[in-house]
């Protein structure tokens, strides 16, 4: 999909005015929070295990290279098959041409945010195929032809009311005429109308979680099923993934699982871990005659090797989206691409260019949370932060502000200067308060008085009452 | 090769270095501890999860169980049974119909499959697909029915790996860690049963050592 | 760890810009309580940590403005600062700034181990308690982020305020969840700050405290601002303020008249 990242403040301020965007927020908002500290209440060894996923990740990407052709060697081993590609459009690419060779119609899809990311659907659809997402909450978005919000809930945003009347739109020609209202019977419908799309599809793409070099497997991590049904069911099995998702061993596998669903929904385990490897053995009697993984780098392998590296550890749990008060304000279609919240604010930028992304990294209070939450240890708000420097570097931070802090920046080195406009500052101030119709005309001071207070100043400086009475405390 | 793969491989290699070499021996994965025995920690975990857990003296008690949970759910007697040799031991009471040596197809309600290992830390069971074990039985039908031999629970996954890669020196294809029915909280996150996958799951475990 | 040259330490207190222009009152609350914590304190001549410019991505500001904290301020034993995030200024991202500047980051590293958020320098270093002050008053915290993520203060300011009698602490829902403040944040997105700032006086309001108190006037004024736009009564004070007993000036935000 486009970017709509450069509209991030038109998009933050309508979804602070959407009623049903907020209702939908404010339900999530505290949920996964609580789950979180429920689930890792009763984890033994939390801090120790945290340590060790953070050494395996940066172990294996210090010999990535390695990790990605042994785990192509043993995908081969089983007879399937390793595609590598630099960009989405390349992506894409493969897979099509794997669609066409197969004389596929109907594609059936797990959640894989690499083929968010790639804008796969856009690219099947346009070249005439039947794509249906199976993940519920992708295919609810898909029938209301938005983007996810959530790397791990993708219609967080969506109130129950909303996808009564989706469903009601999109099935009622299918025969299902009734409204469906209640949540059983919502999954219930979904249930029915996907099963006919499992058992008549031709090729099932799902992402990957991981991707274990051992063994050439490729593993998601679900609670619904249907990406086992995706990849068990048709003809054929494309796994859309990256190539930082390699991991050494099926050891290493088990330590960073005990992270995984904590941090996502709260779970100690999701319903369903899920090893592919290879396609139908010699007397197996189903599953997919091909396997192919498609290994995308668009940006990844150069972070590698530069001051963004850290993030490669990024497991996409959501942790840092439930826990961002940013995020939980303005949900995740105002950070306008398939990424969102401080995981997507950091890689947005890198991934489709700083121009364009202005807002991303600077619509966050540095408050840390995220990092606090991380299970990988990812600084985010001093990536954060380093995007901000590459902003003001490439002057793609407005010159208003440069100016503005270049000159701040220039008397505060100046301590005498600097305090006099200080001194005078905080008189003007205190003869201001209280003038509201003078206030409204500074710059900034409307987006304070907006919905708070200015504050009284006390009319003098502390430094130049110091000077004064320096002893007035004892 | 391709050029995608040459580049990107050379790409990486510049970059080899920009983090700390650590050799992979030097790392430890810490476990957990367990809180009691494994078939309790086993089974408290599946119920958590929403899965039913029954226990069985022997494997000739697998079909009475199952009988009894079909009349128990109103389901029809007829099951799909994989050819997992722990189900060959079964005596099947006569009422039920039983499918053998198929996958699932869209009609069938009911399967029975063994697993090759229970995990106690988290409630899960290992399935591994093969000529005896298609998968499709593991999530087409409505209900799941596992059976498990008592005595092939482990503590933690990390105790399992080892014995897979002996018994299957190909890995097999599928391996499916299951750990509770299908779920999902994607409507306004409102944990529903049934999503996709199997409604409800049981969880049949066989007391004792495996007879050979 | 250095150790004090002498019996009293010797403290330079970094006010803080923001302390300087609208609560002079927090650095005289400040001074008072590190006098009866027996330090000797001196105030050299100030103007700002860089924190500003620093997340806003211009290094070259920051680091002119750090050299001149680190000149100004490195003869102490202790830098005292009634700030989290000025503190964790010092102390976190200093070092980092001059990493490639062997002779400042070294001068930066070592002024880093000497500084302290006034809180928990009273508490942990000198071991402060409040003298016989009486305050019939009922409290609730709100945990700055910088002072709880950077610089791992939680329990010093709570207590801090349970060795006052008579006062009663009660926390507020999500005390550790961000106000909304964040520098410029609050005017460059004001409506998402707001939407911020909202809910945490909703979990302010539930407790139905007297006062809120922090440690950072950043935070403070920016829920002093909504508080008095919603007509709450709850007051707010820096917790040093309360600390000393200079209250009598009125709460942030409001006319806090002259000392």
């Amino acid at each position: 999909m486009d970017s709509k990242a450069h509209k991030f403040r038109e998009n933050a301020k309508v979804a602070l005015l959407d009623p049903d965007l907020q209702r939908a927020l404010g339900k999530a908002r505290g949920g996964f929070v609580d789950a979180r500290t429920q689930a890792f209440s009763c984890l033994d060894r939390h801090a120790e295990i945290q340590d060790a996923a953070k050494q395996i990740k940066d172990h294996t990407l210090s010999v990535l290279d390695e990790y990605l052709v042994l785990f192509e060697k043993n995908v081969n081993k089983v007879g399937g098959k390793v595609h590598w590609a630099r960009t989405p459009a390349e992506a894409r690419k493969i897979v099509l041409d794997i669609c066409d060779d197969v004389d596929a119609r109907r594609i059936i899809k797990g959640k894989s945010m690499v083929s968010e990311e790639i804008a796969l659907n856009y690219a099947l659809e346009t070249a005439g195929y039947d794509v249906v997402e199976t993940d519920l909450g992708e295919y609810i978005i898909q029938l209301a032809g938005e983007p996810p919000s959530h790397i791990i809930a993708p219609a967080v945003h969506k109130t129950r009311q909303q996808i009564t009347d989706l469903f009601h739109k999109h099935h009622s020609r299918l025969g299902l005429k009734e409204r469906v209202t209640d949540i059983p019977d919502i999954v219930n419908e979904a249930r029915l109308v996907l099963r006919e799309a499992f058992l008549s599809a031709d090729v099932g793409i799902t992402g990957a979680n991981f991707l274990v070099a051992e063994t050439g497997s490729s593993v998601i991590v679900t609670n619904e099923g249907n990406g086992d049904l995706t990849n068990t069911l048709p003809g054929v099995h494309i796994v859309t993934t990256s190539i930082e998702k390699v991991i050494p061993t099926l050891e290493d596998l088990s330590g960073i699982l005990r992270l995984l669903a904590r941090n996502g929904t709260g779970q100690e385990i999701t319903s369903y871990t899920t090893l592919s490897t290879g396609p139908r053995r010699t007397g197996d009697k189903d599953g997919p005659s091909q396997y192919h993984v498609v290994l995308l780098d668009n940006g990844r392998s150069e972070m590698l090797a530069g001051e963004f590296k850290e993030m490669l550890r990024c497991i996409r749990c959501g942790a840092c989206l439930n826990h961002c008060p940013v995020y939980g304000a303005v949900g995740g279609h105002s950070y306008g691409w398939v990424y969102s919240g401080p995981m997507g604010a950091v890689l947005t930028p890198l991934m489709v260019g700083l121009d364009g992304t202005k807002d991303l990294p600077n619509a966050c209070t540095l408050n840390g949370r995220c990092a606090e939450v991380c299970p990988m240890s990812i600084p985010l708000p001093d990536l954060l932060r380093k995007i901000r420097v590459r902003q003001n570097e490439e002057r793609i931070t407005s010159v208003r502000a440069r100016w503005f802090m270049k000159a701040w920046g220039f008397l505060a080195c100046k301590p005498h200067l600097y305090g006099w406009c200080l001194r005078i500052l905080a008189w003007l101030l205190s003869w201001l308060w209280g003038k509201p119709h003078i206030l409204r005309l500074l710059p900034f001071v409307h987006e304070w008085t907006a919905t708070r207070e200015f504050p009284k100043s006390q009319g003098f400086t502390f430094q130049s009452a110091y000077r004064k009475a320096p002893n007035s405390h004892e | 090769m391709s050029k995608a793969r040459d580049s990107i491989l050379a790409t990486i290699r510049r970059a080899n270095g920009s983090f700390p070499q650590l050799t992979k021996d030097a790392i430890s994965w810490p476990q957990p501890r367990l809180n009691g025995g494994l078939a309790e920690n086993f089974v408290q975990s599946l119920k958590k999860a929403g899965a039913v857990v029954e226990k069985v003296s022997a494997e000739a008690g697998i079909g009475g169980c199952v009988s009894r949970y079909l009349q128990r759910e109103q389901l029809p007697s007829e099951v799909v049974v994989s050819d997992d040799e722990v189900l060959k031991l079964s005596d099947w009471p006569e009422l039920v119909t039983v499918h053998r040596g198929r996958p699932a197809t869209r009609n069938d309600k009911v399967s029975v499959t063994g697993a090759v290992h229970g995990i106690a830390e988290t409630g899960t069971l290992v399935l591994v697909s093969g000529e005896q074990n298609p998968t499709t039985l593991n999530f087409l039908p409505d209900h799941h029915i596992v059976v498990l031999r008592e005595s092939s629970l482990v503590a933690n996954t990390e105790d399992m790996w080892g014995t897979l890669r002996e018994r299957f020196p190909i890995f097999p294809r599928s391996v499916n860690l299951i750990s509770g029915p299908s779920k999902t909280a994607d409507v306004e996150q409102t944990l529903q049963l049934g999503a996709h996958g199997p409604r409800r799951l049981l969880v049949i475990l066989v007391k004792g050592e495996k007879i050979n | 760890m250095n150790q004090p040259s002498s019996p009293r330490p010797s403290v330079g207190l970094l006010v803080t810009c923001l302390v300087d222009l609208l609560r002079p009152n927090i650095g005289f609350a400040a001074m008072k309580l590190l006098h009866e914590a027996g330090c000797d304190i001196e105030v050299p001549s100030q103007t700002c940590c860089g924190q500003p410019s620093y997340n806003s991505g211009d290094l070259e500001t920051t680091k002119n403005i750090a050299r001149q904290v680190i000149d100004q301020f490195e003869f102490f034993d202790y830098v005292v600062v009634p700030s989290g995030s000025c503190a964790g200024m010092l102390i976190k991202h200093y070092p980092k700034l001059f990493e490639a500047e062997p002779k400042y980051r070294n001068r930066a590293i070592e002024l880093a181990s000497r500084t302290r958020e006034l809180v928990s320098f009273l508490v942990d270093d000198i071991g402060y308690r409040v003298p016989a002050r009486r305050l019939n008053v009922r409290v609730t915290y709100h945990d700055s982020c910088a002072g709880l993520r950077e610089l791992g203060i939680k329990g010093e300011p709570r207590s801090l305020l349970e060795s006052i009698e008579t006062l009663e602490l009660t926390e507020m829902s999500d005390s550790e969840v961000c106000c909304g403040f964040g520098g410029t944040f609050c005017v460059k997105y004001g409506d998402i700050s707001a939407r911020m700032v909202s809910e945490k006086i909703a979990s302010i309001e539930a407790t139905s405290a007297d006062f809120v108190l922090g440690g950072d006037l950043g935070c403070l004024l920016n829920i002093a601002g909504c508080l008095s736009r919603v007509g709450s009564k709850i007051a707010v004070y820096h917790v040093a303020e309360v600390a000393s007993d200079m209250i009598a000036s009125g709460p942030i935000g409001k006319d806090a008249g002259s000392t």
